[in-house]
């Protein structure tokens, strides 16, 4: 499993810094400022990313519940 | 007062409740275990979770204050959309961990993996009580949010007569978790979130087409309040404002007990992981709520005359209901209504039991009494929820409505300055604990300094650095001056020499899978 796949994550974050690249009005869709339908659009986008690295990276151990830990919860603690 | 509205609002309202209690015959588990009770026996999987956790995320505020905020102040009010997205890439990376370690030590709460990880009650208590302390309002502002509809059904809101709705749906909530537990407010989340996706999608929708179209709603809006303020003069003005909102409070959210407990109760790292794909979805929901504020603005909601009164008193929380009275007729008026009002009963629920989890493994049986049972401890924590929702209503019945919303306002600052013990624990014991107990005083103190500089009305601060001025938002500010002296301090503990506290955890237990790994490792 590749690590670097991680990085991907930055993405969004690097969107939302640069905030000079979607402050504007224009071009609107459907009435709507570009502003707010950019950000709209930033949500599924933002999900594809984090599905991507899901994926790339993805453990099939990590589906199931621990099964020597869910035994020991009764004695844990 | 609409005998539609109220009629179809009551009969959801009674149709949760009847689930909350059937609930804890739901995945039947020993309700007299703490994790039975406090995190419904850790079973939810990949929708449950996704209902409880979006149920949990977004609250009967959440839909009042966003759209409010848009209402009063613009774009500026946006920041939640930005917010809601990056919370998602940093909890894929490291909710699982958390999840990980939690399940195979057998922790509830995120003080209990602190005291494990970096070995100190006293850090654990610091988080602890930073969690109660900023939940409690937040209960309080769910009250809130149903006075604020109740009031726009038509029910009177002054004196005895206007505080029994709310008394009187907290004590039924109260009777069904103490029952249920976690269960409860996870099975009313699916009807809360069915009902407020039917609201809103036809809210954005049927609205604009009678206010002739989204064009028309954003011509309404004053040229200042369309858009970010741009920087100007070397002030970052609203850039630097609307970024460090959104990251700060993106930083701060899994750090909430209420989220903690809700991300804890999943089945599997990957529940929580294939979450995080599929709750963006309520963040394409909340941008939608948010523009309802520019509807209201449009519609011209608050120079109405019968809505005077009520916006004199809840100000621009009032926009949203005033919009659906207007633009709604009365069966979808009760509907839309019912579901912000449940929206307040879910994430309060949790919320109370996040608090009474904190409480009785944190403080209770961590300095008063160790030896207690497993329903020892599930009878305290169970008492204790019902305390904090006692203690909301008097909160929200006893002081003015405006403490809450500070109280609030502070929690976020207070909440995020755990990050360090909690998110960076998570990764590394380079820090000592009591350089992290330095930094998170120092997080609380300076951040509330900066917060009452402000008359406690806004979180920000405009930052002076080499000729720029940063105005940001208070947590983020708060939070890096805590992870320095967290680092100061660490330095100073290495060059003296000073012990290092144990750490009950090992490396393995915050990876996937590989039980049988961690168990010979140890």
């Amino acid at each position: 499993m590749n690590k670097k796949w991680y990085w991907l994550l930055l993405l969004p974050y690097f969107a939302v810094m640069w905030v000079s690249s979607y402050n504007a009005a224009e071009p609107a869709l459907l009435g709507i400022p570009f502003f707010y339908w950019y950000q709209l659009l930033g949500t599924p986008l933002s999900s594809l990313v984090i599905y991507i690295v899901y994926r790339a990276t993805y453990n099939p151990d990590a589906d199931k519940p621990d099964a020597h830990a869910v035994a020991e919860m009764g004695q844990q603690r | 007062m609409s005998a539609v509205a109220v009629g179809v609002f009551i009969f959801f309202f009674a149709f949760v409740t009847v689930l909350g209690f059937v609930a804890a015959n739901w995945r039947k588990g020993d309700l007299n275990s703490l994790h039975e009770w406090g995190l419904g026996g850790r079973r939810f999987g990949t929708w449950i979770s996704w209902f409880l956790i979006g149920g949990d995320l977004y609250t009967a505020y959440t839909f009042v204050a966003v759209p409010g905020l848009v209402f009063g102040a613009g774009a500026i009010g946006f920041f939640a959309l930005p917010y809601t997205i990056l919370i998602y890439p940093l909890a894929f990376l490291v909710i699982p961990r958390l999840w990980a370690v939690s399940r195979r030590h057998g922790y509830v709460t995120a003080a209990d993996f602190v005291r494990g990880r970096h070995g100190s009650r006293w850090l654990a208590l610091a988080v602890a009580v930073t969690g109660i302390l900023a939940t409690m309002p937040y209960i309080a502002l769910q009250l809130y949010g149903i006075e604020v509809v109740v009031a726009a059904l038509g029910f009177p809101t002054k004196g005895f007569i206007g505080e029994l709705p709310l008394i009187i749906s907290f004590a039924i909530l109260a009777a069904y978790t103490y029952s249920s537990g976690l269960r409860a407010p996870a099975l009313i989340a699916v009807v809360k979130d069915l009902l407020i996706y039917l609201t809103v999608i036809v809210a954005v929708i049927v609205i604009p087409m009678k206010l002739g179209g989204y064009g028309a709603i954003f011509a309404n809006v004053s040229p200042e309040k369309l858009l970010l303020k741009p920087p100007a003069d070397g002030n970052l003005n609203g850039y630097s404002v609307y970024v460090t909102l959104a990251i700060g409070s993106a930083c701060a959210l899994f750090l909430y007990p209420h989220m903690v407990t809700a991300l804890l109760s999943a089945n599997s790292a990957n529940t929580i992981r294939r979450n995080m794909i599929l709750l963006p979805a309520y963040t394409f929901l909340l941008g939608l709520i948010a523009l309802l504020g520019f509807m209201a603005l449009a519609a011209g909601v608050d120079k109405l005359p019968q809505y005077a009164d009520y916006f004199a008193q809840y100000k621009s929380s009032f926009a949203v209901p005033a919009l659906f009275l207007e633009m709604f007729p009365s069966w979808f008026v009760g509907i839309a209504f019912a579901a912000i009002a449940i929206g307040a009963l879910v994430p309060a629920a949790i919320m109370s039991i996040a608090a009474a989890n904190l409480f009785t493994r944190n403080i209770y049986k961590e300095f008063v009494r160790r030896d207690c049972t497993p329903q020892q401890e599930t009878q305290m924590a169970k008492f204790v929820s019902l305390v904090v929702k006692v203690g909301a209503i008097v909160f929200i019945v006893g002081l003015p409505q405006q403490y809450a919303i500070q109280l609030q306002l502070l929690g976020g600052v207070w909440i995020i300055q755990t990050l360090p013990a909690v998110f960076l624990g998570l990764y590394t014991r380079w820090f000592d604990s009591r350089g992290l107990l330095a930094g998170w005083a120092t997080g609380m103190i300076a951040g509330t300094w900066a917060v009452a500089l402000q008359q406690f009305k806004a979180p920000t601060y405009a930052l002076h650095f080499f000729g720029w001025t940063i105005p940001g938002y208070v947590a983020l500010y708060a939070v890096i001056l805590n992870i320095i002296v967290a680092g100061m301090v660490t330095l100073m503990a290495r060059k003296l020499g000073w012990s290092r506290l144990p750490d009950e955890t090992s490396a393995a237990d915050y990876a996937d899978g590989g039980a049988v790994r961690s168990v010979l490792s140890h």
